[in-house]
């Protein structure tokens, strides 16, 4: 096992190198799965500057958590429960003095209504309540199952179901709005 | 019109979508690869982490390759202990005179009498308790100097600032927020934890680094300079490490 070129070894096997004090073990997930992480931190925050310092925390403290991992779910998706959580925990925190921006819902009629179109999309994401926003971030612009996204937000599968659906109607409702549909 | 993209292959549609919604979620594009700097910055934290395990005895994680800190190095010893007496002051450089008297003592007397015998619960060496062949672990903690300039450190020209570091003013401790890096003693148990030794006398300076509220500090060792930019909270028990250590030439 000791003399398996890191690359090779499998999340779970690393992480228990790492628990055994192996010093390149951790490195070699955060190579794997940072790009991923980064994503789900961005998409979450959408700010780069919180994204970057939300994903570093999280890193550190699964460094230093590596031992909470009791094997139940995928190395990533318990990567990815400790990032959206340190995502979570600081928007909350930061709520009071940055709010998320105010855009102006875009008329259809312009010229730039593709890029209008996603300020629209992205502005009706930002209206939803946090757990029905963070099951879409996860399943429909993440590309989590709902099994993963459920285990990442440690709730029941039914839950992200109900959320990602009543979500999805809420955000056809504001864009509908938007464009005088009725 | 709106232009609805397809739902990213491989995936099967868990769920009915009438809205369309989840079709423009999928469309808003993938954010790419994690930065390079923070890719950088991150492995600075990792390896800081590492170390700072690795220094702290801490058996959660057992290193299976341990290694002898460099200042705990028998033959080094004279060497280091005249480090600190003598030439680590000459290494820092032409800064006030009054700051190279205080680091030459090498005790905690330092810019801010507020550091004085701060961490000394932490003077023990990283495998424990101090070893009789190194003898400034058990001399106690090395001096800490403050400084709040507000200087912008950048990744590009870090050790250059660094090395100019003491040409600027250090201002009065009082001014300064207490229990995170920005107070002496919260630095020296930010940078121990971080697994600085005890006896390495520091000049910090609080400012930015790349943009980010920072506190920069230069640690003299046995056998150079190296300079850290950790975060305004960190302390013992919350090490933050932007950057570092880089080697200061």
């Amino acid at each position: 096992m000791g003399t398996t070129p890191l690359h090779e070894r499998d999340d779970r096997e690393l992480l228990r190198q790492h628990l055994a004090g192996d010093p390149d073990a951790f490195g070699e997930l955060f190579r794997r799965h940072r790009d991923r992480m980064w994503a789900v931190a961005l998409r979450t925050t959408r700010n780069p500057e919180l994204a970057a310092d939300c994903v570093q925390d999280a890193f550190i403290s699964a460094f230093r958590r590596a031992g909470s991992y009791r094997g139940d779910a995928a190395v990533t998706t318990w990567l990815h429960r400790i990032v959206v959580n340190a995502c979570l925990d600081r928007l909350r925190r930061d709520k009071p003095t940055s709010p998320l921006p105010e855009y102006e819902l875009a008329d259809k009629r312009d010229a730039h209504a593709s890029v209008d179109t996603r300020l629209d999309v992205r502005e009706a994401l930002d209206r939803l309540p946090e757990g029905q926003r963070m099951a879409l971030v996860l399943v429909d612009m993440h590309g989590l199952s709902v099994l993963e996204a459920a285990a990442v937000l440690e709730v029941a599968e039914g839950t992200v179901k109900s959320r990602c659906s009543r979500g999805r109607e809420a955000m056809a409702a504001m864009l509908r709005e938007r464009s005088g549909q009725p | 019109m709106v232009t609805t993209p397809p739902v990213p292959p491989g995936r099967p549609d868990e769920q009915d979508d009438p809205t369309g919604i989840r079709a423009l979620l999928a469309g808003l594009g993938d954010p790419g690869p994690m930065p390079a700097d923070l890719v950088d910055r991150i492995n600075a934290s990792i390896a800081a982490e590492q170390q700072s395990r690795s220094a702290a005895g801490d058996r959660t994680v057992v290193p299976l390759r341990r290694r002898r800190p460099l200042w705990a190095k028998v033959g080094l010893v004279a060497a280091a202990v005249a480090a600190v007496a003598v030439a680590v002051p000459a290494m820092l450089g032409t800064g006030p005179g009054e700051l190279m008297a205080s680091l030459s003592r090498g005790g905690s007397s330092s810019a801010h009498d507020a550091s004085a015998g701060a961490a000394k619960s932490s003077a023990s060496g990283p495998e424990g308790a101090p070893t009789g062949a190194d003898s400034r672990a058990a001399a106690g903690t090395g001096a800490i100097a403050l400084a709040s300039t507000g200087t912008a450190y950048t990744s590009t020209e870090l050790t250059r600032q660094a090395r100019s570091m003491l040409s600027q003013g250090f201002s009065a401790a009082s001014s300064l927020k207490a229990d995170a890096a920005t107070n002496p003693q919260g630095l020296r148990g930010c940078l121990t934890a971080l697994g600085v030794a005890p006896w390495m006398p520091v000049v910090g300076d609080v400012g930015t680094y790349d943009g980010r509220p920072a506190v920069v500090a230069l640690v003299s060792g046995d056998t150079g300079q190296n300079v850290y930019a950790v975060g305004r909270d960190c302390d013992a028990t919350h090490p933050v490490v932007i950057a570092g250590p880089v080697p200061v030439p």
